[in-house]
């Protein structure tokens, strides 16, 4: 079998256990969402809702062709930038999802230097109102 | 003696506004320095094209950019490594002495300002030596 990152399987991520063990949304404000920023690095910005995700990267120089855009699986977002001139480092930011995202759906945008994955969350995670029947 | 007028203020149901917060953001940049002149590349992104102000006075050139605050409704923020409110860049240089403050130019390009600034020629005069 030809060893590829896609097929690698990582390491328990201890951020998982803690994670099930809850209050993950307090832990996710703490920033167990990604791995500690390395300098040079780009910022992430990370947004939610009942139905997706939107992460914004701030990616000044770059440009839409050398971003790449991956998910490893349904819950890990891999934006790569891989520069063609000087002057800008090559990063790879890894981000750990809050919850499972539809890979189909994702979309991604660059504009102006800042990009915007958006990931809908998979549909049969979704909240659901559950009607009261009437006795 | 100064009258002082008393204003009705709300109790209830009113929220009170206040002015929203923009951020000044200092923008990060590298220089590019050639034989030429000097190429300065100041990180923008976000910032349009109408909203950057760039000028030239005595020797010290000064930007200020607007970005606006990018739209995020319905949507709840899980976590922020950056300011995403509406922000002014703002950054001055002081130019060495050898570049031509009327030879400078910029592009914005991808969130990044490119300003070009080109090395004043010196000039030779001649200067005519008189004897007596």
């Amino acid at each position: 079998m030809v060893w590829t990152e896609r097929t690698h399987r990582r390491l328990p991520n201890p951020w998982d256990e803690l994670w099930r063990l809850g209050g993950g949304a307090d832990r996710l404000l703490r920033g167990s969402w990604m791995q500690p920023r390395l300098a040079g690095t780009p910022p992430v910005n990370l947004y939610a809702n009942d139905e997706r995700l939107l992460a914004r990267l701030l990616l000044p120089g770059f440009q839409s062709e050398e971003i790449e855009v991956r998910l490893d699986d349904d819950r890990t977002l891999v934006v790569r930038g891989e520069p063609s001139a000087e002057g800008r480092r090559p990063f790879e930011r890894r981000l750990r999802l809050p919850f499972r995202v539809d890979a189909e759906g994702v979309r991604a945008r660059f504009e102006a230097g800042e990009l915007d994955v958006e990931l809908p969350r998979r549909a049969e995670d979704r909240p659901r109102t559950v009607p009261i029947e009437r006795a | 003696m100064t009258e002082i007028e008393v204003k009705d203020t709300p109790t209830h149901g009113s929220a009170v506004h206040t002015q929203p917060a923009r951020a000044t953001l200092v923008p990060r940049f590298s220089v590019d320095d050639s034989e030429g002149g000097i190429a300065l590349r100041i990180e923008l992104p976000g910032a349009r094209l109408e909203d950057v102000e760039l000028s030239v006075e005595d020797r010290v050139l000064s930007l200020k950019a607007l970005r606006p605050a990018r739209s995020r409704q319905g949507y709840r923020v899980l976590g922020a490594e950056y300011f995403d409110g509406e922000a002014s860049y703002e950054r001055s240089f002081v130019l060495p002495d050898d570049i031509d403050p009327e030879g400078v130019s910029a592009e914005l390009r991808d969130g990044v300002l490119t300003t070009t600034l080109r090395r004043a020629v010196p000039e030779r005069r001649e200067i005519r030596v008189h004897g007596t």
